[in-house]
């Protein structure tokens, strides 16, 4: 099996160096605020987030034991933390509009004249809404998979969770995102429109 | 035999399964059997492209939120409490056997970056072999710094270096066809990548194109060959149509382009640092 490629800079974090702490944290910054970015659905909350996620890896450190892959264990630390977050938040009202330094809704303002560059803050804003609406322990699953690209396994490990109740939660969370960012969006197994009644499907209101 | 109807949420299980190669033979069979999960695959995958739309870091936060970190570990029972700091030092060749694609690239890009430098100051430097060789080591030497210290080894600052330089001779390079054709440009939204990459692949598979080694001239290879070489998987059996670099929304990432038999461009983006996917969707 191939070396991890963060396990000399754990080594070496855990040794006292600074700059391989530095260098560790810097590769691992970036997916960190994906993933807080996304649970948390608002920029605020997800840099509040980020920054426990980091501080928790940093004072975790030296109690990894290396049984499993670094980066596996940076993922479980930090969905924790940023759950960890949310809760601490939860009576925050929930997210709407960006927020004045959100570099993912403000950015640079979008060309009125540009249909696309409109339509894609509106996506971001609406990914952002429908994942908010997922139970916790769907949206994290789901982000984990879809964002930072984990296998069922290794989602299973972050989440302390049987692979099997990984794949149903998986699922599950984007078959209401589906529902959530397409109402008109059903499985066509919950509809069987009969050849005399073409009456529209009902609302799905499952949760 | 036909399988009998699933439940709705067994169907989506079974379709959110497929999608993420977490089915069994079984499973797969059924799947590719069943127009309405086939369906319902195709609507998950939209689902999951939503999910992957690219997050954008503000570069003062990330530098902020590190910083705090830092001096979190410096408190007592951090990692750095004792004060101690080194350089990050050369790994062990048994670790670290070869540096990851992605250095390699930008090792070869920093290279021909100084090649395009010197050529034109050894013009001026006249015909001394001397000054000449001298710059010729330089040059080799430069090449050898990147190439055996491999990416990893680079500590944060380096890397930053070594990002702008390979910058610089993709975009300036514009009489090397393999950095030429791997550097799309610098976009402001997806929708412009998009667009370049679509002409990018549109030009490269018209019939008088020439073959290469990375995909970006139009070859069918079937691996990355790129910066993300190893780290973005992609689906058995498709062809490699564009293995590039850009810019999108001020962030370097990868841009491929591959296609399954039968189906159409697949575009894939994934972030250089980390091939972090942030976009799958059809081209």
């Amino acid at each position: 099996m191939a070396a991890d490629p963060d396990d000399a800079l754990v080594a070496a974090a855990r040794d006292g160096d600074r700059a391989a702490l530095d260098a560790l944290l810097r590769r691992h910054h970036d997916r960190v605020h994906a993933l807080c970015r996304r649970l948390a659905g608002n920029e605020a909350d997800a840099l509040d987030a980020t920054q426990e996620a980091l501080i928790a890896i940093v004072r975790g450190l030296p109690r990894f034991d290396g049984r499993s892959r670094f980066s596996t264990w940076v993922h479980r630390v930090a969905t924790n933390a940023c759950l960890d977050e949310l809760r601490r938040r939860s009576r925050r009202p929930a997210p709407g509009l960006p927020e004045e330094r959100d570099p993912e809704g403000a950015g640079p303002l979008p060309d009125p004249r540009s249909a696309a560059a409109t339509e894609a803050v509106v996506d971001r804003l609406q990914i952002d809404a429908a994942l908010a609406r997922l139970a916790p322990e769907f949206r994290a699953a789901v982000v984990l998979r879809d964002l930072c690209e984990l296998d069922y396994a290794e989602i299973a490990e972050v989440l302390d969770l049987p692979p099997g109740t990984v794949r149903s939660r998986i699922a599950r969370g984007r078959a209401q995102l589906a529902r959530l960012l397409d109402p008109g969006n059903h499985n066509p197994r919950r509809r069987r429109p009969t050849t005399t009644s073409p009456e529209p499907p009902a609302p799905d209101t499952a949760p | 035999m036909t399988d009998a109807p699933l439940p709705p949420d067994a169907a989506d299980e079974l379709a959110s399964a497929y999608l993420d190669g977490e089915a069994d033979a079984a499973e797969r069979a059924r799947v590719e059997a069943d127009p309405d999960l086939q369906a319902r695959v195709e609507v998950l995958a939209r689902v999951r492209a939503a999910v992957q739309r690219p997050v954008l870091v503000d570069p003062a936060r990330r530098e902020a939120a590190l910083t705090a970190a830092l001096d979190a570990a410096t408190r007592p029972g951090g990692v750095l409490a004792g004060g101690r700091e080194r350089t990050v030092v050369a790994l062990a060749p048994g670790r670290w056997s070869a540096p990851s694609p992605r250095w390699r690239y930008l090792a070869v890009a920093a290279a021909v970056a100084v090649a395009a430098l010197a050529v034109p100051l050894l013009s001026q430097l006249g015909d001394s072999d001397d000054e000449a060789d001298t710059a010729s080591v330089a040059l080799d030497d430069q090449a050898e710094t990147f190439g055996s210290a491999g990416g990893e080894a680079l500590d944060a600052t380096e890397r930053e270096e070594a990002a702008p330089a390979a910058d610089d001779a993709a975009g300036g390079a514009a009489s090397s066809p393999a950095f030429a054709a791997g550097e799309l440009g610098a976009f402001d939204d997806l929708d412009g990548l998009a667009g370049a990459a679509r002409e990018r692949v549109d030009a490269s598979t018209a019939p008088t194109t020439t073959t290469g080694a990375t995909g970006a001239e139009g070859v069918t290879s079937t691996t990355l060959a790129g910066p993300c070489a190893g780290q973005l998987d992609l689906p058995a059996g498709t062809d490699v149509l564009l293995d590039a670099t850009a810019t999108l929304e001020g962030e370097p990432v990868v841009v491929v382009v591959h296609r399954a038999p039968g189906a159409d461009p697949q575009l894939v983006v994934a972030r250089l640092d980390g091939c972090l996917r942030v976009v799958d969707q059809p081209l």
